[in-house]
């Protein structure tokens, strides 16, 4: 049996098994400091450096640490997980495995990631969709601010990308948002999901974040900050730089952005380009993915997600 | 056995293992100075190419920005990744909200390389950028 994925504002027990397993994941720590981080990072990006407390890390913090690496290993096109092909893939391997350490420490196999449906809040007027249901205690808190209600208050920050390549390990303090900000007053709308639907192909040359092909129309880099990247850029705070995943908000916003990749190849066929030998060293379908937690996978294995999860609804549009 | 949960093992062998991770190549590691971006497009069957250099300084210290312009003329830089500005003026000032905080005591000082990448001034760190292994 695999996961379904569900409606994080539809299913209150898929909700609070999410928030239950982030908050475990933040909790536990499996022994990694900050120092073995930083011998890591020297061992395999020396670029990317990381200064500040010598603390344990949690499982949840290093999730955090994995999305700013990938994002730090330049490639001929954008970087190993975004501005490019790979952005839908390395963000699908990623929820795999953030869905696989929910599934452990909640004992449920089946557990399935909830998604945020966040074009359907975008429909809302400005005002509304900052104080829309998902911004509730009983779901991800406050969406401006410090996160003082809900569960997510029991989370902490401990790695935060403040520049580029550089990792600052913090004294553990709250998620911050900043919801509607003067870089995105309003979320994506349905219409805009629409115009994700009908890009065709899958991507195409240059393969960079200036054509309109679904992967850089879905990304939001077409007449940009747009979906994906509306998303981070409208919640603001932690969500803006690379360590964005310390924010749960993140997975949400991604499982949604899966989901539409999802009801893009339904239509469409699961066709991924760069193919092989094709377009830039570490987009092809070929192409190892970066990983740090796990084994690494390719695009063209997780093409098909079935055997690991399904959605309950890719109407994403409607 | 250092970590306390054996579960895990599958999980963090790349991470506490020896081995090194098998990892892409191919960009650039910008290593200071002028950044320049090179947006291309192809018209009516000619083949256009518009280079733009930064700069950027704050509080008069050159600071290193990777910024990208795109082809509809919006900047887009890595200490962002999800952003696209309508000028530099305004992600410079983001980039400054993002430093705004008080960086603690470097206990990890000393542990060899430091980076060389991404001046972006002290955000209140002591001490500021180390540059003892170069």
């Amino acid at each position: 049996m695999t996961a379904i994925r569900r409606n994080i504002l539809n299913n209150t027990a898929a909700r609070d098994q999410f928030l239950q397993g982030m908050v475990l994941l933040d909790q536990e720590m499996p022994g990694i400091t900050a120092g073995d981080v930083q011998a890591f990072l020297q061992n395999n990006v020396p670029h990317i450096t990381i200064q500040g407390l010598n603390q344990q890390l949690s499982t949840y913090d290093l999730f955090v640490l994995w999305h700013v690496v990938a994002m730090g290993i330049s490639l001929p096109v954008g970087n190993a997980a975004h501005s490019g092909p790979i952005f839908l893939p390395w963000h699908r391997l990623y929820l795999i495995r953030l869905e696989e350490e929910l599934q452990r420490v909640l004992g449920d196999d089946d557990f399935g990631l909830p998604y945020w449906d966040w074009a359907a809040d975008g429909q809302l007027s400005t005002f509304q969709q900052v104080n829309a249901d998902i911004w509730s205690t009983q779901n991800i808190g406050t969406s401006r601010g410090v996160v003082n209600d809900g569960a997510v208050a029991d989370m902490r920050v401990r790695l935060f990308n403040f520049a580029g390549n550089r990792i600052a390990s913090v004294e553990p303090r709250r998620i911050q948002r900043q919801a509607s900000n003067q870089s995105a007053r309003r979320l994506p709308r349905k219409v805009d999901v629409q115009a994700a639907l009908d890009a065709i192909p899958y991507d195409e040359a240059n393969w960079d974040i200036n054509n309109n092909a679904h992967r850089n129309v879905l990304e939001g880099w077409h007449n940009g900050p747009a979906l994906h990247n509306r998303v981070h850029v409208w919640i603001g705070g932690d969500m803006g730089p690379g360590s964005s995943p310390n924010d749960p908000a993140f997975f949400l916003n991604h499982c949604n952005v899966d989901r539409i990749w999802e009801a893009w190849m339904m239509n469409q066929g699961r066709d991924y380009r760069p193919q092989v030998g094709e377009g830039p060293q570490g987009h092809r379908i070929d192409s190892a993915m970066v990983s740090i937690l796990g084994q690494s996978l390719r695009p063209i294995d997780v093409l098909d997600p079935s055997q690991w999860y399904s959605y309950d609804d890719l109407n994403v549009a409607a | 056995m250092k970590y306390q949960t054996d579960h895990l093992d599958h999980l963090l062998k790349p991470i506490t293992g020896e081995g090194k991770l098998d990892l892409p190549t191919g960009g650039d590691h910008h290593h200071g100075g002028p950044v320049k971006s090179i947006r291309k497009a192809t018209y009516k069957g000619k083949e256009i190419e518009v280079h733009t250099t930064y700069e950027f300084f704050i509080d008069g210290e050159q600071t290193e920005v990777h910024a990208e312009v795109m082809n509809d003329g919006k900047v887009h830089c890595h200490n962002l990744p999800q952003y696209a500005f309508t000028s530099a003026i305004r992600m410079m000032k983001s980039i400054i909200d993002v430093m705004d905080f008080k960086m603690p005591h470097n206990e990890l000082a000393g542990g060899g390389h430091t980076s060389h990448d991404n001046h972006l001034g002290n955000a209140g760190m002591h001490g500021g950028h180390d540059h003892d292994s170069h």
